[in-house]
């Protein structure tokens, strides 16, 4: 199990414990987490569950070439840690991982 | 809705009778991978029908194809090698064209298109709503989708009514009102190489070479002088991969918000309970993007797509074979109760609402959608403003194909706004 918490916009947490091979976006709608809606459904193809990450225990493999040129292309100022939560899949190699939701 | 719960799926004319709902229940409650026979010479197919079955399969290409064709046709490799677009290809094949397409087509780029969408969608309104009583689908919903492509892709406005007709011709090929090459009815043969088996392929292509010439001569400030630029790795569309972009673009981006647009107001014209909650209410009301969300999930107008089994695959007690037809009918997801609670039923403040419209969580999700929510959302409010109410005033009519679902004449009385 993986400890995934997530902070909404308005500094509120939502934290939950998932289990290996699950994505963040579908976490974090199964979850009501706010600003999160995943538009094209996990396909990689918007930045509609764009997050940044604050702090991983473990080990997390950065964006893949598409997620990183959509990232590019769909959000004005992409951070270091920005990422697509349904590219970011909990595996036993994370113990718990931290990200803010942000505008996308 | 169409009450009968054994209804033929591959008929076109099932479609013309209002959705299968009750077969289509029927399917996923007893049967949610059932083999079902083709009446017209297709070899058969696996109907895929539930939500959660339907995004499993659409996530694995690797499994699912579509490299093989993706409607119901069967096709030889010459026709395939002719006429496929990027939706046509797998992974990594289709990333590469996907990513030069999604730069004008991303959620950035469609957000500055809403002045314009809204100046097109008043004056199809002012248009439209000069009596009392008007067809909402061919006045509105399908003169605004047309006239907005026109203005993305950089074609002229005097080519829209003629460059919709021709897309319908392509799509609608199954509809005798929409082309005199019906392609269950008459000989198509002559036409296999070009887009939908149809004529009019061939007008669109010789179009889209005169468009992409010019562009080659005159870069202009457009969609496709957008898509005729090397990306970031020198990588350019080919002649016959911007002719068939081409032509897809001009039959999908047309009739598929044409059909989201005229269910919405269809229960707009049903249920004057709609406009009470949507009416008056401020343009970035949040309720404008559940409502064209709840629209577009009960107007799914692509009711499948068809994938080809790469490798044997077990699915609840069945085992589809490497080399079946495969048909994920998305329509259905949408109304699966196992997802949505009373799906039956427009709701406009649902949230979440990960429907599967646009073919969501797998690499082939809409390349439009984006324009597509943009396009109803701006056109509802700007009919919102102008009528205080809407009444359904004729039998509606749906349209002959049993690949996209839609209502194609729809007759309102209306009240004027004070």
């Amino acid at each position: 199990m993986t400890q995934v918490t997530f902070t909404q916009a308005d500094g509120s947490q939502v934290s939950v414990e998932a289990n290996n091979g699950e994505h963040l976006m579908k976490l974090a709608l199964d979850n009501g987490v706010e600003g999160i809606t995943g538009a094209c459904g996990g396909s990689c193809m918007c930045a509609t569950c764009h997050v940044t990450v604050d702090s991983v225990t473990g080990e997390l493999a950065g964006p893949g070439e598409m997620e990183a040129e959509i990232l590019d292309m769909e959000v004005d100022e992409p951070q270091e840690t920005s990422r697509l939560c349904c590219q970011v899949f909990v595996s036993s190699d994370i113990d718990s991982i931290n990200v803010t939701v942000q505008e996308g | 809705m169409n009450q009968d719960a054994y209804a033929d799926l591959t008929s076109h004319d099932t479609f013309t009778k209002g959705f299968p709902a009750a077969t289509f229940k029927r399917l996923r409650d007893e049967d949610p991978c059932a083999w079902i026979e083709e009446t017209d010479g297709g070899k058969g197919f696996w109907a895929i029908t539930r939500y959660e079955d339907i995004k499993e399969l659409n996530r694995k290409p690797h499994i699912f194809s579509s490299a093989k064709g993706i409607r119901l046709e069967e096709q030889s490799e010459e026709e395939y090698l002719a006429r496929r677009t990027f939706q046509e290809t797998d992974p990594p094949e289709h990333t590469r064209q996907r990513m030069i397409l999604h730069r004008a087509f991303s959620h950035k780029m469609i957000a500055k298109y809403e002045d314009l969408v809204r100046e097109l969608a008043c004056d199809v309104c002012d248009t439209a709503l000069q009596g009392n009583q008007v067809d909402v689908v061919k006045e509105i919903a399908r003169k605004l989708p047309m006239r907005m492509l026109g203005r993305v892709l950089g074609t002229p406005d005097e080519d829209g009514e003629w460059l919709v007709d021709k897309g319908d011709e392509l799509i609608a090929n199954s509809d005798p009102e929409f082309t005199d090459h019906v392609i269950d009815q008459v000989d198509t043969d002559e036409y296999r190489l070009m887009p939908f088996r149809s004529p009019a392929g061939k007008d669109i292509y010789d179009y889209a070479k005169k468009q992409m010439v010019e562009r080659l001569h005159t870069k202009m400030d457009d969609v496709l002088s957008l898509l005729l630029e090397p990306n970031k790795d020198g990588d350019v569309l080919s002649e016959l991969e911007f002719k068939n972009f081409f032509a897809l673009a001009v039959a999908a981006g047309n009739d598929t918000t044409r059909y989201s647009l005229a269910m919405s107001m269809y229960h707009l014209s049903n249920q004057p309970e709609l406009i009470n909650q949507l009416k008056g209410k401020a343009d970035d009301d949040p309720i404008w993007d559940t409502a064209v969300e709840e629209f577009i999930r009960y107007a799914a107008p692509t009711l499948h797509f068809r994938r080809t089994a790469l490798e044997d695959y077990k699915l609840h007690g069945k085992t589809i074979k490497a080399g079946d037809k495969v048909v994920l009918w998305f329509t259905s997801g949408n109304f699966d109760e196992r997802q949505f609670e009373t799906p039956e039923n427009i709701n406009i403040t649902r949230s979440p609402n990960q429907h599967m419209a646009f073919g969501q969580g797998g690499p082939h999700a809409c390349l439009g959608m984006w324009l597509a929510r943009l396009e109803v959302k701006v056109t509802l409010q700007e009919l919102l403003r102008r009528v205080d109410t809407m009444e359904q005033a004729a039998p509606e009519k749906y349209l002959r194909s049993n690949f996209i679902r839609g209502i194609k004449s729809l007759v309102v009385r209306f009240d004027k706004a004070a």
